[in-house]
């Protein structure tokens, strides 16, 4: 909570100018006193409601705008060259430079626009909802939430939003208490209780006369970010009461299960502590957006180098050959050449330079990735595949200038509940009387399945082999069987939200034929009482009916019980209502049951009771919780099934299900009265003593239980979510999840999404083990000051970490720690064998004896028996166990295979590290890391231990973060993504409001599109349906945004940079005066219209290989994790080949069109406009052409617009040069007088492409037959497969 | 899935339309494609094919060239008063109208030259691609639509406050030399029409702009040193091919000019041709040279081997390239395919095997 709080207090930033004047008083406001029911109105300039996220405001957009743009360095570069363009030496027409600059600046200024009218329409949509208002005269009218001013009264009804921060006056519900959601604020889905102060609760709707009066002064703190601290003083007929946390309903949340509430608008619009919190989205730019950054300064250093060259060589030589030139007229002064100021000259010469040599820095480049990263986003945005038919939504894609992103990422930051997994409960198996009731299989089997790891003997009663291989629980009842073969668990007519439990003899009535029918009436019954869960909808539709309840595991028990024929349809706070149908025929019966005492759930005493009197006079305690709390407090004489139960619930939590235990108690009248008497007083109690001493007597009636049976309730893994991370593993990506949950919790779900996989090493570092408890007994035997606490902690947490490291280096500890590495791996088929016969491994077992490995339990494990019991899977599947088996007696290893081992060791070491993470079994250990909130805060307190941690995560292939506060996982992302010099590409995925700072503080942030709250969505630069999609957003679309982004930027910079180099070589033999050899419009054409459209066509079309075969291939991922698509080498080799190509594309022409032999039978030799003409005519061939060898993925929209293209230049010059002379200059009939008929023109034109593109094609044709990228394999095979299919 | 949409979302979502995208090849990027990959066998045929049409291409190209006949004369030296050693005296002297400038040179013609065959002059470190110098013409003008402003022209732009006709550097440095060809008695008449491209003479000189108020060499005074030829200011512009080919520049320094065509007869071989040449044209100042040049031409143009050369040694290139290739295939060939060439799985069998 603290961290929470934290995290919302960070500054509110530039948050305050992008408003419209909305804030007033501002954020140093101390206090403030407000009025209640009488609202000030302007009085004490309070902010108004109106609220608003925008950038810009109409006047402020254009500068602000335009600052925006600018931050790329590019752009400033080609305004100055606009500059340059309108000085009168200038190479180049004005317009030709101007114009593509106005387009890209037009295009960025669109853009921004239309981001913040869509930001305003949302904001008007927003300040414009209605809400009822309390007029002052005892009317409720309807007013717009823009209108609210501190210290109205207004009324919110259940499922509103609280359109400000309200204090809490009166509530339909009893005693004043109103339930919230807050999955805004803090992502939490359960419902949080909000109490008024006694003293208002009769201020409600139906008394007007009370409402007219209500009149209050309120005292309380100024508008501040911390969502968890409120503190006021409320004056109210001459009482001064406190007001706290309990009293305040946030902005963002909403009122449920409670008809309506009144309250005090306290803060509104801006100061509200929400928009105190929200902090403006940071920009994000790409790693290739960045380090293209970085390759333009590359060229403007270059640029910078020819334009002075050029500029030195003309002022030296015009210098030197003074008066000789004389039909230059030396002795006229002209800048351009004039002996007497040489400097002057080169002056001129050199920003002529600047702008003739110009064509280095593309910005063109620009305006084709805007327009290829749209169309990518359109891409991903129409994507079957990423369809989420449940929630009927698409991805989204908010930042297309990350695109690229996604295909280079290394490392996950996953939230998981909602994320991972679907945050649905569903009720899935019981266990009544010692009968293990419910098929089918859970997802963690499923997935433990998939991977080829069975989870040892099913959690079932023993039954014979089955014969349906998919379903491995077989009834023993043959004769149900038969009946219902076309149902089953996968086939559950009686599914539902929160039901997805399926055997025949409990379902449809027929549980009464049962044995031990009694038993199970009973236990349904104590499913559809003991609960706090309230029902919405009418009780006449059963199906309909939705349970609200603290958290989903509860909803769907009390599902369960409706499913099995109690079905629980009204709560009032004294009775409970229960509509029977026991037999399928038989009309259903009211029951109504007397609610007495609920002894709620707390985290602390994990079980909830009530007590509750049946309707034929039985008094009765009814009880759940975990095994552990229940188990401790039965009966001794009359128990139940403690033992059957015991095993059932051990391996319901072992295929990954939430258990607990179901109990009763029959309480004697004359006990019970004395107990409820102290129970009524205790609870009268105000102060802090209420709570202990509740507690106590809790305790004392909730003692001698009886137990029943117990539940097994399935937290739904999201649909593909264990194939998803196992893919996404295999590509190379470290899966990192941060959790809000406990250590035991993560681990469970970590096998079942296949994060932690068998034959993977756990490294736990956790406050919680047994070694760190130790700690605090001995702080506490000592009385320890809080500081060596922590200090002894940290330590602790520091020697962790060290051994971790020195495990995952080197493959063994350091001796000197207690803490052991013991590598186990249980061989055992149940529990008790897997705790005896843990095994060491040849890489470290020899070093440490089991026992000292036993005593050490619970710090350092390499362990995978920490969860309940994993262990027990069969280690003799796969290679690893067949490993193992000859180590049984680890002891028995030398130390000559010692030694061997730990070079083994080394090398897996480095394999782990830079390749495939998984493989065949003889891979080398993986291993994944567990680290628990409170461990990490230690961490991320200090550098030294920052450092070893990433270390320890980058050779770690998972890593699990248990109870973390979002502030943390955000913390922890930055930490990951700027990484002390190991920086590395971070995702974070997550659905709720908590998950906001791990998404903006990443590289890429996702958001999953969730049924309820978009913060997540709205915050992430992508949004998609389901966690599933990831693997397809990352794999498919990512790798292919990357390639297409490299490509594209490769291949620009390629064609621009002949460009400049060709100015450079035309200047050699032009006295470096700049004169360009061809006409502006070429020129400008060149990068707009000649060859700018196939590479765009590349940028949005280019594939590899299929999705199928990225699928089968997840490993072709990590070329984009190294970056081989797109870096230095790859640069240069692209402007090696530019200069070769320009070289080619320059000299080959001139040696025809030099001017000093015909060119043609009719004896003209060229001029400069010839040579120009045709030098440009290859200068489009090859580029394009150049195409077809860089590339390998045409369709015909490829063939179609590289053509097309090519017969543009050809078309532009015929029409170009049909115009008069006064427009087409040096052009006029260049084409059709000169060219066209010679025929050397057209022997030219395939002599420059061949000779151009041979280097490159020898070379590509080495690489392509004897070094074949990973991607050209894959086609190969995919083509030959092909090929042999059309064969047979 | 409809079932899962409409029980969550309630019967709102029945009524919305689906969001779920159209399918279509091009949306879902499944359109068909080719997916050249170079396999040996590709590359081998490339080559191969290559070579083939290049090989001959070369060959018939070089005899082309080959069969063109070339005459190329230096005479600005030997058409120098030998006691003239220092530029500055050569320049004196070449500036100087008062001297006789005449020099005969004679030719011996190799092979014969079949007509028409055709006279250049050429001029060696001529910057006509100074950006100066290029610059310096009013195209307007010289078409003859009406000047607006004659700026690029500038300092030529205007002579005693009228504008100069054609104004500019390049007009005023017209190449003036001159060249009388005569074969024993008899003179060879040198056709200097038709020598100029007809889309300049059509549309970028006009019917009825004259030379007026043109520095003429002669001239001294405010416009400084002797320019180029005098032009004659009854002479249309469109009529004086020689400045319409002179002012369409050369892209290079050195550059030859055509100067006429000898249409009448061809030129035997072993015909000794006198040619008197008038060298008033300074290139001595910038240590330029100038050449006669008399040139037959093929169907492709004039001497020049290049293209020949060109096609053939790519050509060549190719065919190497393909017998190489062929050879490392036969020795070591690449199964197609093979997926122990992947990355992930060479790295681990190079490890296996280490």
């Amino acid at each position: 909570m603290a961290g929470i709080t934290k995290l919302w207090k960070r500054k509110k930033g530039s948050n305050s100018g992008a408003g419209n004047g909305t804030v007033v008083n501002g954020h140093d406001e101390d206090s403030r006193t407000i009025h209640c029911n009488r609202p000030d109105h302007g009085l004490f300039s309070y902010a108004g409601n109106k609220t608003s996220t925008r950038k810009y405001s109409w006047w402020s957009f254009v500068p602000l705008a335009l600052f925006v743009q600018y931050q790329r360095a590019a752009y400033w570069y080609f305004t100055a060259m606009a500059g340059l363009s309108l000085a009168p030496f200038a190479p180049y027409s004005a317009i030709s430079v101007w114009l593509p600059l106005i387009f890209v600046l037009v295009l960025g200024l669109l853009r921004e626009a239309w981001e913040d009218l869509r930001r305003a329409r949302g904001d008007r949509e927003l300040n414009n909802r209605p809400i009822e208002w309390h007029d002052g005269n005892g009317q409720f009218v309807e007013k717009r939430w823009r209108d609210l001013r501190v210290g109205d009264l207004v009324r919110v009804k259940d499922g509103d939003f609280f359109p400000s921060d309200l204090l809490l006056v009166s509530s339909t519900g009893p005693d004043g208490i109103c339930y919230v959601e807050t999955m805004n604020l803090d992502g939490e889905t359960n419902l949080k209780a909000r109490q008024a102060l006694e003293v208002t609760w009769g201020i409600d709707g139906k008394d007007e006369r009370k409402l007219k009066d209500f009149t209050a002064e309120l005292l309380c703190e100024g508008p501040n970010a911390s969502l968890y601290t409120f503190s006021g003083r409320l004056k109210y007929n001459n009482a001064e009461l406190p007001v706290g946390p309990p009293q305040l309903l946030l902005r963002d949340s909403s009122l449920q299960n409670t008809g309506s509430v009144l309250g005090v608008v306290v803060y509104t619009g801006h100061d509200t502590k929400s928009m105190q919190n929200s902090t403006p989205p940071p920009t994000k730019r790409s790693r290739v957006d960045k380090y293209l950054d970085k390759v333009i300064w590359l060229m403007f250093a270059l640029l910078l180098a020819m334009a002075t060259l050029t500029g030195v060589i003309i002022g030296i030589r015009t210098k030197q050959d003074g008066t000789d030139i004389w039909y230059m007229r030396p002795t006229e002064s002209n800048p351009y050449y004039n002996p007497q100021k040489a400097a002057i000259v080169g002056i001129v010469g050199f920003f002529n330079g600047l702008v003739l040599y110009g064509y280095l820095i593309p910005i063109a480049l620009y305006v084709s990735l805007e327009v290829v990263r749209v169309a990518q986003a359109l891409f991903m945005i129409n994507d079957i595949e990423m369809y989420d038919p449940a929630s009927d939504k698409r991805a989204r894609v908010k930042s297309p200038g990350l695109n690229e992103e996604l295909g280079q990422v290394d490392t996950i930051f996953s939230d998981k509940t909602g994320t991972l997994t679907s945050n649905q409960m569903d009720f899935f198996r019981c266990t009544i009387q010692g009968v293990s009731y419910g098929k089918g299989t859970t997802e963690v089997e499923r997935a433990a399945e998939k991977l080829g790891m069975p989870l040892g003997p099913s959690p079932r009663d023993p039954r014979p082999d089955s014969t349906r291989p998919t379903s491995r629980t077989q009834s023993v009842d043959n004769a149900i069987e038969v009946d219902t073969e076309s149902l089953g668990p996968e086939n559950n007519p009686y599914k539902e939200k929160g039901f997805n439990f399926y055997d025949e003899r409990l379902l449809a009535g027929k549980w009464v034929q049962e044995k031990s029918a009694e038993s199970i009436r009973f236990f349904f019954e104590i499913l559809a009482l003991c609960h706090t869960a309230i029902p919405e909808g009418t009780p006449e539709e059963p199906s309909l009916m939705r349970y609200r309840a603290e958290s989903p595991d509860e909803a769907a028990l009390v599902v369960a019980a409706k499913q099995f024929g109690f079905y629980f349809y009204k709560r009032t706070p004294t009775t409970l209502h229960v509509r029977e149908s026991l037999r399928p025929g038989d009309p259903p019966r009211d029951q109504v049951y007397q609610l007495l005492d609920v002894l709620e759930f707390s985290s602390l005493r994990k079980r909830m009771s009530i007590t509750v009197r049946f309707p034929d006079g039985r008094l009765l305690l009814l009880s759940k919780g975990a095994d552990s709390v229940i188990l401790q407090r039965v009966d001794r004489k009359r128990s139940g099934p403690v033992a059957e139960t015991t095993r059932h619930l051990k391996l319901y939590g072992e295929v990954g299900l939430r258990t607990l235990v179901v109990a009763y108690k029959v309480l004697d009248e004359e006990e019970y009265k004395s107990w409820a008497k102290r129970y009524a007083d205790a609870r009268s109690i105000i102060g802090k003593e209420r709570e202990s001493r509740t507690e106590e007597l809790a305790e004392e009636i909730e003692q001698g239980l009886t137990v029943v049976g117990g539940t097994g309730v399935e937290d739904k893994l999201q649909a593909g979510v264990p194939e998803a991370v196992d893919r996404l593993a295999r590509a190379g990506i470290n899966i990192w999840v941060l959790t809000g949950d406990k250590v035991e919790t993560a681990i469970n779900i970590g096998y079942a999404c296949s994060l932690l996989r068998q034959g993977m090493d756990n490294l736990i570092v956790s406050l919680e083990g047994s070694e760190a408890r130790a700690i605090e007994e001995r702080a506490d035997r000592e009385g320890w000051s809080r500081d060596k606490i922590q200090e002894g902690q940290k330590n602790f947490v520091s020697r962790k970490l060290d051994d971790a490291l020195q495990l995952v280096l080197n493959g063994h500890v350091n001796p000197r720690g207690t803490s052991t590495s013991e590598r186990k791996i249980s061989v055992s088929e149940s529990l008790q064998s897997a705790l005896s016969r843990s095994m060491s491994t040849k890489s470290s077992g020899a070093n440490l004896s089991r026992n000292a490995s036993k005593n050490a339990a619970g710090t350092l494990t390499r362990n995978l028996s920490v969860t309940n019991g994993r262990h027990s899977r069969n280690p003799s599947e796969g290679k690893i166990g067949v490993e193992m088996l000859p180590l049984v007696d680890g002891q028995k290893v030398g130390s000559n295979g010692e030694g061997l081992d730990q070079r083994e060791w080394a090398i897996s070491k480095e394999s782990a590290l830079t390749q495939s993470r998984k493989g065949p079994p003889a891979e080398p250990t993986e291993y994944a890391l567990v680290i628990d909130g409170q461990s990490l805060a230690y961490i991320l307190a200090e550098t030294v231990l920052q450092e070893r941690f990433l270390e320890v995560c980058i050779n770690c292939n998972s890593v699990l973060c248990c109870r973390v506060s979002p502030r943390q996982k955000a913390q922890v992302t930055t930490l990951v993504r700027k990484g002390l010099g190991l920086h590395r590409l971070c995702l974070a995925i997550g659905d709720g409001a908590n998950d906001v700072g791990m998404i903006q503080a990443a590289n890429v942030g996702v958001g999953i599109l969730g049924v309820e709250g978009a913060q997540a969505a709205m915050a992430g630069d992508f949004a998609i349906g389901q966690f599933r999609f990831l693997e397809r957003l990352l794999l498919v679309h990512g790798r292919w945004c990357y390639r297409r982004i490299s490509l594209m930027i490769l291949y620009f910079f390629y064609k621009v940079c002949m460009m400049g180099w060709i100015a450079f070589y035309s200047n050699i033999f032009a006295y470096f005066s700049g004169n360009p050899l061809y006409n502006d419009w070429y020129a400008s054409f060149y990068n707009t219209v000649f060859t700018s459209v196939p590479i765009v066509v590349i940028g949005i079309l280019d594939q590899d290989v299929t999705p199928a075969e990225a699928f089968r291939y997840p490993q072709l991922y990590q070329s984009g994790q190294r970056g081989e698509l797109f870096n230095f080498k790859l640069i240069l080799w692209w402007l090696a080949i530019s200069l070769y190509h320009s070289a080619v594309i320059f000299f080959f022409p001139l040696a025809i069109y030099s001017g000093l032999s015909a060119f043609r039978p009719g004896g003209q030799v060229a001029a400069a406009q010839d040579f120009g003409a045709a030098m440009f005519t290859v200068l489009v061939l090859v580029p394009n052409l150049q195409i077809y060898l860089a590339f390998h993925y045409f369709t015909w929209i490829h063939h179609l617009f590289i053509w097309l293209s090519i017969l543009s230049w050809y078309l532009f010059i015929i029409v170009y040069g049909a115009l008069p002379t006064s427009w087409s200059t040096i052009a006029y009939k260049e084409f059709i007088e000169v060219l066209a008929p010679s025929a050397s023109y057209w022997l030219l034109q395939p002599l420059v492409v061949m000779a151009a593109l041979l280097p490159d094609l020898v070379f590509r044709s080495i690489k392509s037959v004897y070094r074949p990228s990973d991607y050209q394999i894959v086609i190969e095979q995919s083509k030959s497969k092909r090929d042999s299919q059309h064969q047979v | 899935m409809n079932g899962a949409s409409s029980s969550e979302g309630g019967p709102n979502n029945l009524l919305k339309e689906s969001k779920r995208p159209k399918y279509t090849k091009f949306t879902q990027q499944e359109l068909p494609a080719c997916k050249p990959l170079l396999t040996p066998g590709w590359v081998m045929a490339t080559f191969m094919v290559v070579g083939i049409v290049f090989i001959p291409i070369g060959v018939v190209t070089l005899l082309a060239s080959n069969s063109v006949v070339e005459i190329v004369h230096r005479y600005d030296m030997d058409c120098l008063p030998p006691t003239l050693a220092t530029k500055t005296d050569r320049v004196n002297w070449v500036q100087n109208s008062l001297v006789d400038h005449r020099c005969n040179v004679t030719l011996t013609v190799p092979k014969r030259m079949k007509r028409p065959v055709y006279v250049y002059y050429e001029l060696t470190n001529f910057y006509q691609n100074h950006r100066r110098y290029v610059k310096s013409r009013n195209d307007q003008q010289l078409r003859g639509d009406s000047v607006t402003s004659l700026d690029s022209c500038k300092p030529l732009a205007t002579g005693n406050g009228q504008p100069i006709v054609p104004c500019g550097l390049i007009a005023w440095s017209l190449f003036n030399d001159t060249f009388t060809f005569a074969s024993g008695a008899g003179a060879i008449p040198v056709d200097n029409t038709g020598i100029a491209w007809k889309s300049d003479v059509d549309s970028k000189f006009g019917e009825n702009v004259k030379p007026s108020n043109f520095p003429n060499n002669n001239s001294t005074g405010a416009l400084g040193p002797i320019g180029g030829k005098a032009l004659n200011a009854n002479l249309p512009l469109k009529q004086d091919e020689d400045l319409i080919v002179w002012m369409r520049t050369a892209a290079l320094p050195n550059f030859r000019k055509l100067w006429g065509k000898i249409t009448d007869r061809d030129l035997e071989a072993g015909q000794v041709v006198n040619v008197q040449i008038a060298n008033i044209y300074n290139t001595y100042s910038f240590k330029g040279s100038k050449k006669l040049v008399l040139s037959t031409t093929s169907w492709l143009g004039g001497k020049n081997s290049f293209l020949g050369i060109a096609y053939l040694t790519v050509g060549l290139i190719c065919m190497f390239l393909a017998l190489v290739f062929f050879l490392i295939h036969l020795k070591n060939p690449r199964p197609l395919g093979d997926t122990s060439y992947l990355s992930w799985n060479k790295k681990n069998s190079d490890r296996s095997r280490s």
